[in-house]
């Protein structure tokens, strides 16, 4: 999560304590934090889901969640703006190619993809393959169900 | 005869609707999240692209949507714009009426349609509480909550006639009850059901409604609802709840709904049952629920 933040929004800074169940990691505010010790002194048990979600990590990749992409694009200076066909395609897990990416900020490297609406919905690599720029994707907002998806397997 | 569509369409008919489920059709329906998008963003959004729109009167942001792709498969529900919900269940929040800075327990979370509309509704300030027994449900769970930016929320997995070990007493209970559920969701209702099922289902209800009780602050609210047109499951619990603890039903009201049964079958029941809600599909063209809002005395 730290070399993510530090890639697209090292200035991002978070207010309360960060906290990992099973490399899940949530933000627990004050509020929180009193509800969640009362509950643990009195029972023991742990929550699997505390606050404020911030993604998970998985073999050395971290997957974030919405909010916090939302969060890094509103810092970001690295941003792709992408075409309502190239949205489609990324959230079904697919590349995105030069001709859909509408403007980027970079012209290679780490980039947060943006959809026409300015929301974040992944983050890729922006590499090209001769003169043909594109968007290698990493992550996109699709996994949530491509997740439940395969869990009900 | 202890099953069967005929057993239970009699059994409706003797508490005073004759009607033909096929002539139920639900439509899909909505409910708009503003802790993610304004109201009129979402909208204009959906209108965008193709999605025909019509407002639900009776909840605070229900909408009935009809398009030609699947709702569920598109950006705006992916980043949590809003959540596909029965306006019966949307309502039965609503009741509850949860509010920022208030410790809320949602005891039987999963999939998190209620639980995600708590932390709307108390703009996620305060905190909800989440218990939910069955490990393979917690994955749904936790991506609605996900996805709908629900941060107020702490998830437990455990069984809520535990819910005592939590150490805690709370402003808000919502006890929507694992149950038999209703024909109006299950095409193949009639075929699965018997009375033995339901009255076993109750006798589960009847330990979560104790459990409940206990736990409520002074002041508290506890909203009991199902999702289930059987009295053994609704009225009949509300009876004995009324007859073991010292409780007391407030009134709630809702344009399209009817008073919950104070006769059921043969037996007489207290009289302030009617304050209840009960939700029947062919005349609200939703799910059949039931919806019972009770306070300690």
């Amino acid at each position: 999560m730290k070399t993510f933040i530090e890639k697209f929004a090292p200035q991002l800074r978070f207010e309360g304590e960060i906290v990992e169940v099973d490399k899940h990691y949530f933000l627990l505010g004050a509020g929180m934090e009193k509800v969640e010790e009362e509950v643990r002194t009195s029972s023991q048990l742990k929550p699997c889901y505390s606050g404020i979600y911030l993604g998970r990590s998985k073999k050395e990749k971290f997957y974030p969640s919405s909010w916090l992409l939302q969060q890094a694009a509103k810092l970001s200076d690295k941003k792709a703006v992408v075409n309502s066909k190239a949205e489609w395609m990324l959230i079904c897990g697919k590349d995105v190619w030069g001709e859909n990416i509408v403007s980027s900020t970079i012209d290679s490297g780490d980039v947060l993809i943006l959809n026409k609406h300015n929301e974040c919905i992944g983050y890729g690599v922006i590499e090209h393959r001769g003169k043909r720029k594109y968007i290698r994707r990493l992550f996109d907002i699709g996994d949530l169900l491509r997740r439940e998806h395969l869990r009900k397997l | 005869m202890t099953s069967g569509k005929d057993f239970f369409l009699e059994r409706y008919r003797k508490l005073g609707q004759k009607f033909s489920p096929q002539a139920v059709k639900l439509s899909k329906t909505i409910r708009v999240n503003p802790l993610v998008k304004p109201e009129k963003e979402v909208l204009e959004r959906l209108q965008a692209i193709g999605v025909k729109l019509k407002r639900i009167p009776y909840v605070k942001h229900g909408y009935a949507a009809e398009s030609r792709f699947s709702l569920g498969a598109i950006t705006e529900h992916l980043l949590g714009f809003y959540y596909l919900q029965d306006p019966s269940s949307q309502f039965a929040v609503e009741v509850l009426d949860p509010k920022p800075g208030e410790l809320v327990l949602d005891m039987a979370a999963a999939p998190g349609g209620k639980t995600t509309y708590c932390s709307q509704l108390m703009n996620n300030e305060g905190t909800v509480v989440a218990l939910e027994m069955k490990n393979h449900r917690l994955p749904s769970l936790m991506m609605n909550l996900e996805r709908m930016q629900s941060n107020n929320v702490l998830a437990y997995f455990l069984d809520a006639r535990e819910v005592s070990k939590l150490g805690l007493k709370f402003d808000k209970i919502l006890l929507d009850a694992p149950c038999s559920g209703n024909f109006a969701t299950d095409k193949d209702w009639f075929e699965k059901r018997d009375i033995h099922g339901i009255k076993k289902s109750a006798e589960i209800q009847r330990k979560l409604l104790s459990v409940a009780v206990s736990m409520l602050k002074q002041n508290g609210v506890l909203v009991y609802s199902t999702c289930s047109l059987e009295p053994e499951e609704n009225e009949l619990n509300i009876q004995w709840l009324l007859e073991q603890h010292n409780v007391e039903l407030e009134h709630i009201e809702c344009s399209v709904a009817s008073r919950a049964l104070t006769g059921v079958f043969v037996k007489k029941l207290y009289s302030s049952i009617s304050r209840c809600l009960r939700f029947w599909p062919h005349r609200t063209n939703t799910q059949g629920f039931f919806i019972a809002k009770v306070k300690l005395k």
